[in-house]
């Protein structure tokens, strides 16, 4: 299988008074196209760090980060945001709804900077598929948890993306709405996309996966589970 | 995507923004509106004065004016507004005049206010002869004609005595117990002319007992290249005020300035005030929205887009506030008007805050140009956001 993300030899410190943190150490990975990977690990464990990096939302102290063949590491920050715009979907722990936009609004967001978005239809489409077009017209604030997750999960997904990356989207929720999710994404990856999930707890995903476990921000074991 | 359809969509973003919070919205844009309508207005009465100022020293005819020994720009003033000027000339300097080679025409003329309605206002009564109508000659008769004699018990009125008066020809009018046949109504003028009742020249002589006596003389010359000897001869008659109505019009242009000065301080300090606003309000916004501004980042959106976004809530907020102080100076400019009659001790006859489109437009135009670069920093903060 062609990696589609890697990372390798990936240290990432950041800098305090006096000292360092080491968030990730030594870390070399490679995710196949096609692939859904789930980092886990204990809190701290370098699982958000790790998928801020391969998505090229930040650079490592060392090493290198390759998507789709393109150093990332020492890429041009309007390039990163490019890439992140036209070929990467993002869902995130809390959510992080525009709260002034509708739902529908939200999911139409990438459509204001992504050429690659579809129109407004799709963006229905989009919210008819994750269970949440009658929520449409309302405002994040007005829906539960998990319905907001599933509406953060449409607006990754507007831009029609190679890969999804979710750091943690189930932390928030209930075991039943985390499972609906889980079920959702996991849809979506048997329709060809790539997707890299962080999460704390491995129990409530779909078996089949891969699991990369972090500990102490070095991979501790790689398996499929 | 089109660029129609992104920017309806950063339109859209950027007004669900501000009706998010309407409060802090409606505020901001009354801010706006009020700075707008004061710069309009200030403009507005700049020009307004100055016109209403030149036009009522053009139709007064004259460039030079004569006067008894005084201060001659009170005594231009006063003849300008309408008033009883304490000084008399006698009528043997208006023929002296007349006689002067540089001198194309003169008219003399013999001025008093009487008190009207119970004391609460003047009526200004005005002796003439018919040298009047020739240093006026845009001057015609509404209705009726000139006096029938330069002893007739008659009267011509200015437009807006005969409205109020609901005077026509015909009617009687009385004048310090004396009743004045109505002979003819002029033009509107838009001058003091308008509120004037003028009388024959020797008939008003004689009923305010100052017989040979005049209140001012009115010249025109064939070039006002000659003005400088012609007035310099005039002081060698004793008793003499000499004034050119160029130097009434500078004299009291200067004493406006103090006035113009402070309503541009004060126009100047509520568009600051106003900035800030938009300033403040973008800058909350950014503030507020770091989480959201980190997850348009994050999602890929570049700098340039966030920067739009942000600067468009600058844009609706000023072009609201805009036509929000449109309106108010539409609105209140009858009642800055009467401010500006009630404040100032002397204002011409003729509207003198003059609201123009260009006016509006130029106010608007420059409030919404300040509050856009009031709304550059807060909206390069957001661009520079990490995601």
């Amino acid at each position: 299988m062609t990696a589609l993300l890697s990372a390798s030899g990936v240290w990432k410190e950041f800098p305090q008074p006096g000292t360092s943190v080491t968030a990730l150490a030594d870390v070399t990975l490679a995710i196949g196209r096609g692939e859904f990977v789930v980092v886990t690990g204990e809190s701290g464990s370098g699982k958000s760090t790790l998928l801020s990096l391969l998505a090229g939302m930040d650079r490592p102290t060392r090493g290198a980060v390759r998507f789709d063949g393109e150093a990332l590491e020492s890429a041009a920050p309007g390039r990163l945001a490019r890439i992140r715009r036209e070929r990467m979907g993002f869902v995130f722990q809390d959510f992080r709804l525009v709260r002034h936009l509708t739902v529908l609004g939200n999911v139409r967001l990438p459509l204001l900077f992504g050429p690659r978005g579809g129109d407004a239809d799709e963006a229905e489409r989009l919210l008819e598929r994750v269970n949440i077009a009658h929520r449409a017209r309302h405002r994040p604030d007005a829906l539960s948890r998990g319905e907001m997750q599933r509406a953060a999960l449409a607006r990754a997904l507007a831009n029609r993306p190679d890969v999804l990356f979710a750091d943690e989207p189930t932390a928030n929720l209930d075991r039943r709405n985390a499972g609906i999710l889980w079920e959702l994404i996991a849809d979506l990856h048997r329709g060809g996309l790539t997707v890299v999930a962080a999460a704390h707890d491995v129990e409530v995903i779909p078996e089949g996966r891969r699991i990369v476990r972090l500990d102490d921000g070095r991979i501790a074991s790689d398996e499929h589970r | 995507m089109g660029s129609a359809r992104r920017l309806r969509m950063t339109a859209s973003w950027a007004f669900q923004g501000l009706a998010f919070h309407k409060t802090r919205t409606l505020l901001t844009i009354a801010a706006v509106g009020l700075a707008t309508a004061l710069v309009a207005g200030i403009l507005g009465f700049q020009a307004g004065y100055r016109q209403s100022l030149d036009h009522n020293i053009d139709s007064m005819g004259y460039q030079i004016l004569v006067t008894g020994k005084g201060c001659p720009h009170e005594a231009a003033t006063l003849i300008l507004r309408g008033g009883s000027i304490p000084m008399y000339i006698r009528e043997e300097v208006y023929r002296h005049i007349v006689e002067q080679p540089e001198v194309k025409d003169a008219t003399r003329f013999f001025m008093q206010a009487v008190p009207d309605r119970g004391g609460s206002s003047h009526q200004l009564h005005v002796g003439i002869d018919e040298s009047f109508l020739a240093l006026k000659p845009g001057v015609g008769f509404q209705r009726g004609e000139w006096f029938s004699g330069a002893l007739a018990d008659e009267a011509i009125l200015g437009f807006n005595v005969a409205e109020y008066r609901r005077l026509g020809i015909g009617d009687t009018i009385g004048v310090k117990g004396r009743t004045f046949r109505v002979r003819g109504i002029l033009d509107k003028l838009g001058t003091q002319d308008d509120g004037t009742v003028f009388l024959p020249l020797e008939v008003s002589q004689d009923l305010f007992e100052r017989r040979d006596r005049l209140t001012g003389i009115g010249i025109r010359l064939h070039d006002m290249g000659d003005a400088g000897p012609f007035i310099d001869r005039l002081y060698d008659i004793p008793s003499l005020q000499v004034v050119r109505m160029s130097q009434v019009q500078g004299a009291i242009l200067n004493i406006l300035r103090g006035v113009r000065a402070l309503l541009l301080a004060f126009g100047a300090v509520c568009l600051v005030a106003a900035l800030m606003g938009v300033f403040s309000v973008a800058l909350i916004t950014v503030n507020e929205r770091t989480p959201e501004m980190g997850v348009l980042r994050a999602l890929g959106c570049p700098g340039w887009t966030l920067f739009q976004l942000v600067w468009a809530e600058s844009l609706l907020l000023s072009l609201a506030g805009a036509v929000v102080g449109a309106g108010l100076t539409l609105a209140l400019r009858g009642a800055a008007e009467w401010v500006v009659r009630s404040t100032l001790t002397f204002v011409p006859a003729g509207t003198v805050v003059a609201v123009t489109p260009e006016t509006l437009l130029g106010s608007a135009a420059a409030v919404v140009v300040l509050c856009l670069l009031a709304g550059v920093y807060p909206a390069l903060k957001s661009s520079r956001g990490a995601a």
